[in-house]
């Protein structure tokens, strides 16, 4: 922009204002958007409770202060433009009085040599040298007032330059924290909680297995100095049952069947909660879901064990091919099932659950003893 | 309920098998519109901010503007992932919660 030769601090402060606003009212809407979130979460948090909940509830928390310091970091960016749109706007507001002023020098000017021309049409002598005296003093007014205005454009078009160099300094400023935020934030939100409650469901799986494998191996050979340590509050109580010498021997049998009825169930619900797993969708989900491969693991077992019945291998076969389809779901690959979300997932529960209830119904079908004496019961060696 | 929001729950003569309540709460969770508005908050934010970028009429501002324009983009782009992230782990857990649900209902048919 000039005038002249005096050239104007460039830009459209309107437009620059106008994007400073859709800004502005964007990081409202987002806070919106983001106190709507908050609300959802709160609803679905007041009926779900325990660790998935509580990795949720992490993730959803840090998404939240996400988003609301990407909508601080986006109104910090509408200020500064804002302001430099005023800045930009008194400068220009400053050049173009600079420009007016020199405007008005030159027509005082055009006019001062107008009038001096007249003069001189009289031919009048003693007003010759007076009229060279007041044209002298016209040019130099005027070349004043030039000098004056491109100063003060000069002057305008620096400060605007600097507002720029603030604006944009600040602007940058603000990228870094937003790209800082972004790679650390909400991409650790998602990986951070899966990662880790997948590992975690990982290892609950392996430890339940393991413990399983141990406490069956210890009721089968009735392993009483591993069984009184799975809960030894109650196998105090249990001492206390059969040291009674009014205990019978019935009721001392009934004492210990329910101690082991007791440490059963508490894995069964064990194995249970290993199973009912919470891990996060997409590629974060691969963590937890790496444990169900462990399980394709056994199901393969039964299926070429000689002695498995017939519906052992059905179910581990409906239980392997479940775990295919969410593996496969991982891998992208879509087979036949995966149409319906989260029937691998339910085919896995259903026939886990299968082999959960036949291993507690077969376990408590063995002959008992007490503390490694057998009892007598139908069926079941003398004692 | 225990720690797991998992309450003791099975047929007679079974193991306490854990369930949820409420997994429709979870199911129900409006993340999809929610990824859709930040997504077209996103759009307005950027593009008011490349649209100025030749308006600034200073070089830094020029560079400045879209650069922050982008970085606000990808920002969006990974709040947008985030809630469709979220809204998919919810819904797997709901699912998985559905599923055992949906056991234990079987079990307790066959239970005698």
């Amino acid at each position: 922009m000039s005038t002249d030769g005096l050239t104007l601090p460039p830009g459209a402060p309107a437009e620059v204002g106008s994007a400073a606003s859709a800004l502005t009212t964007g990081a409202s809407d987002l806070e919106t958007e983001t106190s709507r979130f908050s609300t959802a979460v709160t609803t679905v948090l007041a009926d779900w409770k325990g660790q998935a909940s509580q990795a949720f509830e992490t993730a959803a928390s840090s998404l939240r202060s996400g988003l609301n310091d990407l909508a601080a970091q986006q109104n910090d960016a509408a200020g500064v433009l804002s302001t430099y749109a005023s800045a930009l706007t008194a400068t220009q507001r400053a050049a173009t009085l600079a420009n007016e002023q020199y405007e008005a020098a030159q027509r005082s000017y055009a006019a001062t040599m107008a009038e001096l021309a007249s003069i001189r049409a009289t031919l009048d002598p003693a007003a010759a040298s007076a009229t060279a005296q007041t044209e002298q003093q016209a040019v130099d007014t005027l070349s004043a007032a030039y000098a004056q205005a491109c100063a003060q454009c000069e002057e305008a078009r620096s400060d605007a330059t600097q507002a720029a160099s603030v604006c944009a300094a600040t602007l940058e400023q603000t990228s870094s924290v937003i790209k800082s935020m972004t790679v650390h934030q909400f991409l650790d939100i998602l990986s951070g909680p899966g990662s880790v409650l997948g590992a975690y469901g990982v290892y609950q799986q392996v430890k339940e297995w393991d413990n399983t494998l141990d406490l069956d191996q210890a009721v089968a050979t009735d392993d009483w100095d591993y069984l009184k340590t799975l809960n030894p509050a109650a196998y105090k109580s249990l001492q206390g049952v059969v040291d009674n010498p009014k205990t019978t021997s019935a009721a001392a049998r009934d004492a210990q069947q329910d101690y082991i009825d007791d440490v059963l169930s508490d894995q069964a619900t064990a194995n249970a909660r290993a199973a009912a797993g919470f891990s996060f969708g997409g590629p974060t989900d691969f963590v937890g879901d790496a444990g169900l491969l462990l399980g394709a693991g056994s199901d393969v077992l039964v299926l070429v064990d000689g002695q498995s019945s017939v519906e052992d291998k059905v179910m581990a076969g409906a239980n392997l091919a479940g775990i295919g389809t969410v593996g496969a779901s991982l891998v992208g690959v879509n087979l036949g099932a995966d149409w319906i979300p989260g029937v691998g997932e339910v085919v896995i529960g259903v026939t886990g659950l299968y082999f959960l209830a036949q291993w507690v119904t077969s376990t408590g079908a063995q002959c008992h003893t007490l503390f490694g004496t057998p009892l007598p019961e139908p069926g079941c060696p003398a004692p | 309920m225990d720690q797991w929001g998992l309450q003791p729950y099975g047929p007679p003569g079974l193991a306490p098998i854990p369930t949820v309540v409420n997994t429709g709460a979870l199911q129900q969770f409006p993340f999809a519109s929610m990824a859709e508005d930040v997504s077209s908050l996103s759009a307005r934010a950027c593009t008011g901010l490349q649209d100025a970028a030749g308006a600034a009429g200073q070089a830094a501002l020029e560079e400045a503007m879209p650069d922050l324009a982008e970085t606000l983009a990808v920002s969006f782009q990974s709040a947008t992932q985030s809630l469709i992230g979220l809204g998919e782990a919810l819904a797997a857990a709901a699912n998985r919660y559905a599923g055992a649900e949906n056991a234990i209902r079987r079990l307790e048919e066959q239970a005698p």
